[in-house]
């Protein structure tokens, strides 16, 4: 009994990022991911990943690891963690949410959105255009309209900063 | 005279390369229209349905995709998932179902002419 554990321990997947580098990483953490948990019950155990980026998975990889222990004892530990892995500029956050979502991992999926949701609350639409480098699509017209009749509602209550 | 038109061809040639691998490695967040998850509807839907709605009312000011996918039937299904409604009453103004401190659920009045109702919410006990 002993022995099959071991032996099931110690299954190793392989993954390989869009920027062709390989990660060796423990089935059981891999499997965090939906994604790559379907495709381990199809047998395979090396796993492209060519919507992931090396930067991206590194941290993706940390992130699976610490949550594959969790138990009850680490819980402050993996909360600090948590915040310490969100706590990064909003272009690594986009970066992250689309890995995340390429690996369907919902846990870490809901608390990227959460922060990043957190962090835009109270920019203004100028300010989370440029977060998201979003060209505004509105006429110099339209957008006018729209300011005019919101232009009293939200004065002076914005944050410009971009970070 | 050969020699110096090949080397500005293959000049040409190789900026045209450096180019197109700059835009698929680094900008490939960043390089279109929509900026970030342009091809992600999803993801920004998950971020906009988590803000607080008087700023989601506001993020249809970012751009027409925005503000289409605000108006979705998926986006609203996404509030209703997290126990947020908000039902359109007109250009301006909206009903909202939030958890007040209490934890009761109440319809908030959220209106953006702010002249009229002074941003002043009627909050009704809808069940507790």
């Amino acid at each position: 009994m002993a022995s099959t554990t071991e032996t099931k321990q110690k299954k190793m997947l392989i993954l390989k990022s869009a920027d062709n580098d390989e990660f060796e990483i423990e089935e059981s953490v891999g499997v965090q991911s939906e994604t790559i948990k379907n495709l381990v019950e199809d047998g395979f155990t090396f796993v492209p990943l060519p919507n992931v980026y090396t930067k991206a998975l590194i941290k993706i990889i940390d992130y699976l690891k610490k949550h594959a222990n969790k138990t009850d004892s680490n819980d402050e530990e993996i909360k600090t963690f948590d915040k310490d892995f969100v706590n990064t500029t909003f272009d690594d956050l986009f970066e992250l949410v689309s890995a995340a979502n390429y690996l369907h991992i919902s846990c870490l999926m809901n608390m990227l959105c959460q922060t990043i949701a957190d962090r835009i609350k109270d920019k203004s639409p100028e300010a989370v255009r440029k977060i998201f480098h979003i060209n505004c699509d509105y006429t110099p017209e339209e957008e006018a309209k729209i300011r005019k009749a919101n232009a009293q509602a939200f004065e002076g209550q914005f944050d410009e900063s971009l970070d | 005279m050969m020699h110096q038109r090949f080397t500005r061809i293959l000049r040409i040639l190789s900026s045209l390369v450096g180019s197109t691998i700059s835009t698929s490695t680094k900008d490939h967040l960043t390089s279109k229209n929509y900026g970030a998850f342009e091809c992600l509807p999803d993801c920004i839907i998950n971020i906009l349905s988590r803000l607080p709605i008087d700023c989601t009312l506001k993020c249809r000011r970012v751009c027409r995709l925005w503000k289409a996918l605000i108006s979705s039937h998926y986006f609203a299904t996404l509030l209703h998932d997290r126990e947020k409604f908000f039902i359109q009453y007109d250009e301006l103004d909206f009903f909202v179902l939030e958890e007040n401190d209490s934890k009761q659920k109440v319809f908030k009045k959220v209106s953006l002419k702010p002249e009229l109702t002074m941003r002043k919410y009627h909050p009704r006990l809808l069940h507790s």
